[in-house]
């Protein structure tokens, strides 16, 4: 008499194919998965706990580093509930900003799950080519702030500073440029026989079930559900603009690509309306207790002097109140509820991370599938560990 | 959405239990009491009128020293017309909160984490466990008699003291 | 007892408050430079201004007592113009120092000007004399930074009873001048109630800012008065002292040793260990060793030439009990009455 057992598999926080340190154990029965629990927190560094004994504007950099692939969306999270809490509003020149900021973060988070995804599958030559053309858009964020990857641009009622004609320039390139890279990137991919194979009917999960699941983002709207906090709950300046939400039907790994594909077209559409329509003004509000003075200023005003000490060294004083936030991140419903005290620290500050959600549903999606499906699928929700460990 | 209805709708099935409404910078907020929170979360999930089919996120708050301790907020989200409704429950130390992971499987993971980092528990649930920190771990950081650098951080670091487990 | 409505509340209050005082025990805060919890009110600074009901102009509530009756408001559209347009005037002449200032990050000045939200005061250089010297070498004057609030005059003059400054001229020309300058003793009590950086100390080579370090509250270890004052610590290196209106028995004021004898706390000549002298040098021994070898001679001497021929001085900077044990080892041990006390050791 056999006995069927089965094994235990450890897809371990060291794996090229998780995307970050995600551990889950598969137990598999044969080739097939039976039972798959993720187990996160190797990322945790406790942001929640840090942003209750920081200033509000000292917690900006911080937020940069949740979804660190797309790091500009996490920033105008943050700024627009702490303005929405204190009332004030960013000029429009600053919120056109924002949404080009917004907008190439999310090509450039989505270049990484390309890249990255189809090299999981086997298709090596894709990252090479997301990966050059996501080095252009690292020149565009050096360029407007200096950092590449995290450019914590994006201040408490405006930008940091207003956008020099190099980077002016450098967007209208990659605008124009970019629709050709798009093009490749169908051509190496979306009729690909071994693609198709690999993912169509892998990783289905039902538009119901994803929003049981608490999923936003590309992996809601794959299956289906027309979702976008962009069209939902519109902010800064995003009803300006004329894009389209791409939906899939199956709700199968290859819809999630196919939407992932369609919004990088969406997104440059975006880009493109918004740097030529691009209004004059100020970057930032002229609230005495946000803006930073300019140095000018500093060294002939002594009120500029004291409260550009005060803000910097005591910080901005946010009246008491409670509230939800959320903007799309690249990976879905990024919110933020903030709750303040009066004073300078936030008493509260928890983090809707979309990610967190994405990864809980891995146990439904695996199961039933193959161990080469497993990686397949991982890819296919595109999760960062920062988002989800905080 | 309009939400006299809703919460019309909830008082019908479980009279009193709507103990505060109040409106949040442009979202509907609604107070439930403990002892009903089951059977509303159940209508506002399964009911017509109201259909919240996502349970978008758990919040924990740690109101120290306010007696009842904690806030738990449920933010939820109707996919009909894309509203949403926040539901707040007071809960004390030592207190269990019925779990809501049958109703949404988001709550699943946001409730563990709500007992990792603040220690409330949750009865009914599938799998109560930690989920950011690690399994041996005492203490709850979130809460606010939590040190921020930690539990010993006046300690010096002893790593004999760590554990083998793998 | 008299009762006034102050923005719509009944408070009532002993007959002779001001009415800064009356809003203060209601819980309502008015804003003010110059009043101090420790002095009579000075009304210099004019930001106190309220609106009493019937009066056509308003009135600096810290010098103003409350009368039967009165209404009462403190806060408005004109009263917050108005108190802007007082602040402004005070800060015109104010020199552009947070950056090189000691008391930034706890400056009264700062703060005020803060929590209005004040905008657009361009700088207007005082054509004055830079008088750098003071009434003491310990305490710096900075004229650039002086707000003319006279709360230092004041302190000096009720708070300790000397008078050794004085604010000469008027308007424009005003200047803070150490007038007496033999009678200070340098209690740093100026410096204590100064709103700005205009007093600062001239000890203490490492300041620091003050959310850097910590301040550890203690007791001052110079004589029995027993003030309380609060360390400034910065990398375990004392930086200064500070006190608080509301501490301890001495209310904030210190003297002179207490405010600026604190260099000897990181000393580098302090003894760390004890020394017995052995062939005419110093060398560094254990408490034991230490404590045998004194007992050990004690005795001997004792036994040859007498108990009185030795003699015990104790000082104030050892606690009570420590003192009872000392005239006890004396008197009984040593079987000597020869015991004494300095206070000022």
């Amino acid at each position: 008499m056999t006995e069927r057992k089965t094994i235990t598999l450890n897809m371990g926080p060291h794996h090229p194919a998780t995307h970050g340190v995600l551990r889950v154990i598969l137990e598999l029965d044969g080739e097939t998965i039976v039972n798959a629990t993720p187990h996160i927190g190797y990322l945790h560094r406790g942001i929640e706990k840090i942003c209750e004994n920081r200033n509000y504007q000292q917690i900006i950099p911080l937020t940069d580093r949740l979804d660190y692939a797309a790091a500009s969306a996490n920033n105008i999270g943050y700024c627009l509930t702490v303005e929405k809490l204190m009332g004030i509003e960013a000029p429009k020149r600053a919120q056109y900003l924002r949404v080009i900021m917004a907008e190439l973060a999310r090509i450039m988070g989505h270049h990484l799950w390309l890249g990255t995804h189809a090299l999981d599958i086997g298709a090596m030559t894709v990252i090479f080519y997301a990966f050059r053309d996501r080095e252009m858009i690292m020149d565009i964020n050096e360029e407007i702030s200096g950092y590449r990857l995290t450019p914590s641009f994006i201040r408490i009622g405006g930008v940091a500073q207003d956008a020099t004609d190099e980077f002016i320039k450098k967007v209208r390139d990659f605008v124009k440029w970019f629709p050709k890279a798009l093009e490749g990137y169908h051509t190496l991919l979306t009729k690909n026989k071994i693609w198709t194979t690999r993912t169509m009917n892998i990783g289905v999960i039902s538009a119901e079930e994803a929003l049981n699941y608490g999923l936003t983002g590309p992996s809601l709207r794959g299956s289906g559900v027309a979702y976008d906090v962009r069209k939902a709950f519109p902010y800064s300046s995003y009803n300006d603009f004329d894009f389209k939400i791409p939906i899939g039907e199956n709700g199968d790994i290859y819809d999630r690509y196919l939407v992932r594909m369609e919004e990088f077209k969406q997104s440059i559409d975006i880009i493109g309306q918004a740097i030529e329509n691009l209004p004059a003004g100020p970057v930032h509000t002229d609230n005495p207790w946000v803006a930073n003075p300019t140095l000018p200023e500093v060294q002939n005003d002594i009120s500029a002097l004291i409260r550009r000490f005060m803000i910097h060294a005591k910080g901005t004083p946010v009246p008491k109140g409670e509230l939800y936030s959320a903007v799309e991140g690249a990976k879905g419903e990024l919110g933020f509820y903030l709750v303040g005290n009066g004073n300078e620290h936030p008493y509260r500050l928890k983090i809707r991370s979309s990610c967190f959600y994405l990864a809980s549903a891995l146990p439904r999606l695996l199961v039933g599938h193959m161990v080469a499906d497993a990686v397949a699928i991982i890819g296919s929700i595109d999760v960062v560990l920062g988002e989800i460990d905080r | 959405m309009e939400f006299s209805p809703i919460v019309d709708a909830i008082c019908e099935i479980c009279p009193g239990s709507v103990l505060k409404q109040t409106d949040h910078h442009g979202t509907h907020e609604i107070t439930v009491a403990a002892e009903s929170f089951y059977e509303v979360m159940e209508t506002l999930h399964g009911d017509e009128k109201c259909a919240f089919d996502m349970l978008t996120d758990i919040v924990g708050i740690d109101r120290l020293p306010r007696t009842p301790r904690f806030d738990l907020l449920y933010i939820l989200l109707s996919s009909r017309d894309f509203t949403r409704l926040i539901v707040r429950l007071e809960t004390d130390e030592g207190q269990d909160v019925p779990s809501v992971s049958s109703i949404w499987h988001s709550a699943n993971w946001g409730e563990r984490e709500v007992f990792d980092l603040l220690g409330i528990k949750f009865s009914n649930h599938p799998d109560l466990r930690r989920i950011l920190t690690w399994e041996n771990f005492e203490g709850h950081p979130l809460r606010k008699d939590f040190p921020l650098l930690g539990k010993d951080y006046d300690k010096p670091f002893d790593p004999t003291t760590i554990e083998d487990y793998c | 007892m008299v009762t006034v409505k102050i923005d719509g509340r009944k408070v009532s209050v002993p007959k002779g408050t001001t009415i800064m005082e009356a809003a203060q025990s209601a819980g309502i805060d008015i804003p003010s430079l110059c009043y101090h919890k420790r002095l009579p009110p000075i009304g210099s600074c004019n930001m106190c201004i309220v609106q009493i009901k019937g009066q056509p102009e308003p009135v600096t509530s810290c010098n103003t007592p409350v009368k039967r009756g009165l209404e009462i408001t403190t806060e408005s559209e004109a009263l917050h113009e108005q108190r802007v347009v007082n602040l402004k005037k005070i800060l015109q002449h104010h020199a552009l120092d947070c950056p090189i200032c000691d008391k930034a990050g706890e400056c009264d000045l700062q703060n005020i000007v803060y929590r209005f939200g004040i905008t657009d005061v361009p700088f207007k250089p005082r054509e004055q004399k830079r008088d750098d010297s003071y009434a003491t070498s310990l305490i710096r004057y900075w004229p650039e930074r002086c707000i003319m609030c006279r709360r230092c005059v004041t302190a000096c003059h009720s708070i300790k009873g000397i008078g050794a400054i004085d604010i000469l001229e008027e308007g424009e020309e005003a200047r803070l001048v150490p007038i007496a300058a033999d009678k200070c003793k340098s209690c740093g009590e100026c410096m204590f109630v100064c709103p700005t950086g205009a007093l600062t100390e001239n000890l203490s080579r490492y300041k620091g800012r003050p959310w850097l370090g910590q301040r550890v509250k203690t007791t001052c270890g110079y004589c029995g008065c027993g003030c309380q004052l609060e360390i400034s610590v910065l990398e375990n290196r004392v930086t200064g002292v500070c006190t608080k209106t509301d501490d301890g028995v001495n209310l904030g004021s210190l003297c002179v040793k207490g405010r600026f004898g604190y260099e000897f706390i990181g000393d580098e000549s302090r003894l760390k260990t004890p020394l017995i002298k052995e062939n005419g040098k110093l060398r560094k021994a254990t408490w034991d060793e230490a404590l045998d070898f004194t007992a050990k001679r004690l005795s001997t001497i004792r036994d040859t030439f007498g108990p009185d021929s030795i003699a015990g001085l104790s000082s104030a900077r050892i606690t009570n009990e420590e003192n009872y044990l000392f005239q006890k080892f004396m008197r009984a041990v040593i079987a000597t009455n020869n015991v004494d006390h300095c206070a000022r050791l």
